[in-house]
C-alpha cells in the first residue's frame, strides 16, 4: 500500500511583522507544516502500520516550503517530494491540484515507482481556509473521495470511514484507489522526538521541477490560475476594540 | 439605493408601503416646490424611499401608476437576461427543507441579481420529494428552481454529483454560481469547478460586483484575518464562490413571489 500525503507549508503567524503601509507580511522564522495536514500525516502513518507500505509526503511551492517536509519526515514519513520553482508562486488551488496530479504520474513512471492507492489531504489551511485542493485533486485524478474522514480504515480494497456531514456523521465505503480529506478531529498528530527532528534535517528530499513534469510557466503560478488576487490589504486594527 | 419615486406620478395610494419587507417606504407630505399631485390622486401625500432600501424591486409591481423606478447604473441590463444565464445558487436540502445557509445565500444572490438585472436560479438535487423547498426558494428570492433528480448518484464517493451537474451548468451557462458554506458544498464545489474549468473562491466572507466588467469581487480573509484579499475570476466563466453564511442576514420570505419550477429531465426531453 503506497500512500501519498499532500502537505502545505504555512506562515508561522506568531512570528511575522506586518506592514500596513506596504500591505505586506514579513516572515521572521521558519515555515510550519500546516497543522491540518498533520492529521493527514498521522493517519497515513497509522494506516502504514496496519497495512505494510510506504508513505510519501509531497508539497508544491518555493524554497522555504521545505520546512514543512522536514517536519513530515520527523513525524515518520518514508520519503519527501518537493515540486519546487519560483514560477509556482501565486498558484491557485486548481493549479496546485494539477501540479500534484502531474507529480504523481512522474513518481509512478520513475524507476521503482509504484501507484499511490491512497492520497490523503488535510481539511484546509489556516492561511485561506478553502480546503479546495483535496476535492480538486480527486477530480483531476478521476478518483472517488472521502470528504472529512473521521475514523478511516482499509478493508478488502475499500476505504471505510465515518465522515463528518452537515447533519452529524455517516459511514461511507469507497473503492481504492481513492482520496481522503482528513478531518481535524480524526486523530491527535504525534509530536516528533528531538532525535527524529535532527535526523530529518539530513534526510533526502526529492526535488522535482515544473519542466520535468511537462508543465510550462504559463500552466502554473499567476498565469495558469483562474483566480487572480486583484487586491490585498491589511485591515486597520482598532486598539480600543472590545467585545460587546 | 437605486429606487426612485416619480413624484409627479405618485397618487399617494399607499399600496407600496406594505410591500416593502424592510420598512423603507413611507408616505410624506409634499415638500414646498415639489411637483403637484396628479389629478387622480388618492391622497395629497407622496411616497418616500429611505436608506434601508436594498433595491429588491418588490415594490415595483404593486404601484398602479408605475411611479416607482429602479435607476440602474450604466452598463447593467434593466431587462432580465435569459433564464439559464444570470446567477445560480447550488442549494442544499436538509431533512426539513431548504437549509438556512442556502436561504441566506439566496437573499444575497437576489440583491446581486437585481443589481445585474438578471435571473436567479436555485439548483436543487433532491433524493426524495423536495416538498415545500421549491416554493421556499422562490419566496427567498429565486426566479426559477431547477430540480435535478440525484436519486441515481452515489452520495458516498463524491463522483456522481459533479458528473451529473457539470453538463447542466455547461448548458445553462450561468455568469455566477454561489454555494453556501456547508460540508456538502465544500466537497462538491471544487470538483465541479475543476470539471468546468472555472475559478472558485472559497470561502468568501463577502461578494460584490464590478458593474463595468460584470465581475464578481470575492473578498476572502487571508492569514487568519491578518489580511483581506479580493479575488476575481479573470477570464473563466462561471465565476464560482462559496459564501460564508453565518454573518449573512436571514431572508424575509415573500410567499406572493412568482417563480418557475423546472424539472431538468422533462426540460431536456422537450
Amino acid at each position: 500500500m503506497n500512500i501519498l500525503v499532500c502537505v502545505k507549508a504555512v506562515l508561522d503567524l506568531s512570528n511575522v511583522s506586518v506592514s500596513r503601509g506596504q500591505g505586506k507580511i514579513f516572515e521572521k522564522g521558519k515555515r510550519l507544516l500546516n497543522p491540518f495536514d498533520e492529521h493527514a500525516v498521522e493517519l497515513a502513518l497509522q494506516l502504514r502500520q496496519a497495512a505494510a507500505g510506504t508513505v510519501t509526503a509531497l508539497t508544491v511551492g518555493e524554497g522555504r516550503d521545505e520546512d514543512a517536509l522536514r517536519k513530515a519526515l520527523a513525524m515518520g514519513v518514508d520519503r519527501a517530494v518537493f515540486v519546487k520553482g519560483p514560477e509556482l508562486d501565486g498558484s491557485d488551488h486548481g493549479v496546485r491540484a494539477r501540479v500534484i496530479a502531474k507529480a504523481m504520474s512522474a513518481l509512478v513512471a520513475a524507476p521503482g515507482g509504484a501507484p499511490f492507492e491512497l492520497v490523503l489531504c488535510g481539511e484546509r489551511s489556516p492561511e485561506h481556509g478553502g480546503g479546495q485542493v483535496g476535492p480538486a485533486l480527486a477530480e483531476a485524478l478521476g478518483r472517488p473521495q472521502v470528504y472529512r474522514g473521521l475514523r478511516v480504515r482499509l478493508d478488502a480494497g475499500q476505504v471505510v470511514a465515518a465522515v463528518r456531514t452537515d447533519d452529524g456523521e455517516s459511514e461511507v465505503r469507497v473503492p481504492l484507489p481513492a482520496l481522503v480529506v482528513v478531518d481535524a478531529a480524526a486523530n491527535h498528530p504525534r509530536i516528533p522526538k528531538a532525535l527524529d527532528i535532527m535526523k530529518a534535517v539530513k534526510r533526502e528530499v526529492r526535488i522535482l521541477a515544473c519542466v520535468e513534469l511537462g508543465l510550462s510557466p504559463e500552466d502554473v503560478g499567476v498565469a495558469g490560475s483562474r483566480l487572480r488576487l486583484a487586491r490585498f490589504e491589511i485591515p486597520e486594527v482598532k486598539e480600543d476594540a472590545a467585545m460587546a | 439605493m437605486e429606487i426612485r419615486i416619480l413624484e409627479e406620478t405618485c397618487t399617494g395610494c399607499e399600496l407600496c408601503i406594505p410591500s416593502c419587507p424592510f420598512g423603507a417606504l413611507t408616505m410624506e407630505d409634499r415638500l414646498p416646490g415639489a411637483p403637484p399631485p396628479p389629478p387622480d390622486s388618492v391622497t395629497a401625500k407622496v411616497a418616500r424611499v429611505w436608506e434601508s432600501c436594498v433595491d429588491c424591486d418588490l415594490c415595483l409591481p404593486v404601484c398602479p401608476p408605475v411611479a416607482i423606478l429602479h435607476d440602474r447604473p450604466e452598463g447593467t441590463a434593466a431587462v432580465p437576461s435569459t433564464p439559464g444565464s444570470g446567477i445560480l445558487v447550488a442549494g442544499d436540502l436538509g431533512p426539513t427543507g431548504l437549509r438556512p445557509s442556502t436561504r441566506r445565500v439566496l437573499r444575497r444572490a437576489r440583491e446581486l441579481a437585481n443589481t445585474l438585472g438578471c435571473f436567479l436560479t436555485c439548483l436543487l438535487t433532491p433524493r426524495v420529494d423536495p416538498g415545500t423547498a421549491c416554493k421556499d426558494a422562490i419566496a427567498c428570492g429565486a426566479d426559477r428552481v431547477l430540480l435535478v433528480d440525484a436519486t441515481d448518484t452515489n452520495p458516498e464517493d463524491g463522483l456522481g454529483l459533479p458528473a451529473l451537474l457539470a453538463p447542466i451548468l455547461a448548458k445553462e451557462q450561468p455568469e455566477i454560481v454561489l454555494f453556501p458554506d456547508s460540508i456538502r458544498a465544500a466537497a462538491l464545489a471544487p470538483r465541479l469547478a475543476e470539471r468546468l474549468g472555472a475559478g472558485l473562491a472559497s470561502p468568501c466572507h463577502e461578494v460584490d460586483l464590478d458593474l463595468s466588467t460584470r465581475q464578481l469581487l470575492q473578498r476572502v480573509p487571508l492569514f487568519k484575518g491578518l489580511g483581506l484579499g479580493e479575488l476575481v475570476c479573470a477570464a473563466t466563466r462561471p465565476q464560482m464562490a462559496v459564501l460564508r453564511t453565518h454573518q449573512l442576514p436571514d431572508p424575509m420570505p415573500d410567499g406572493s413571489r412568482d417563480g418557475e419550477i423546472v424539472q431538468w429531465n422533462l426540460r431536456a426531453e422537450i
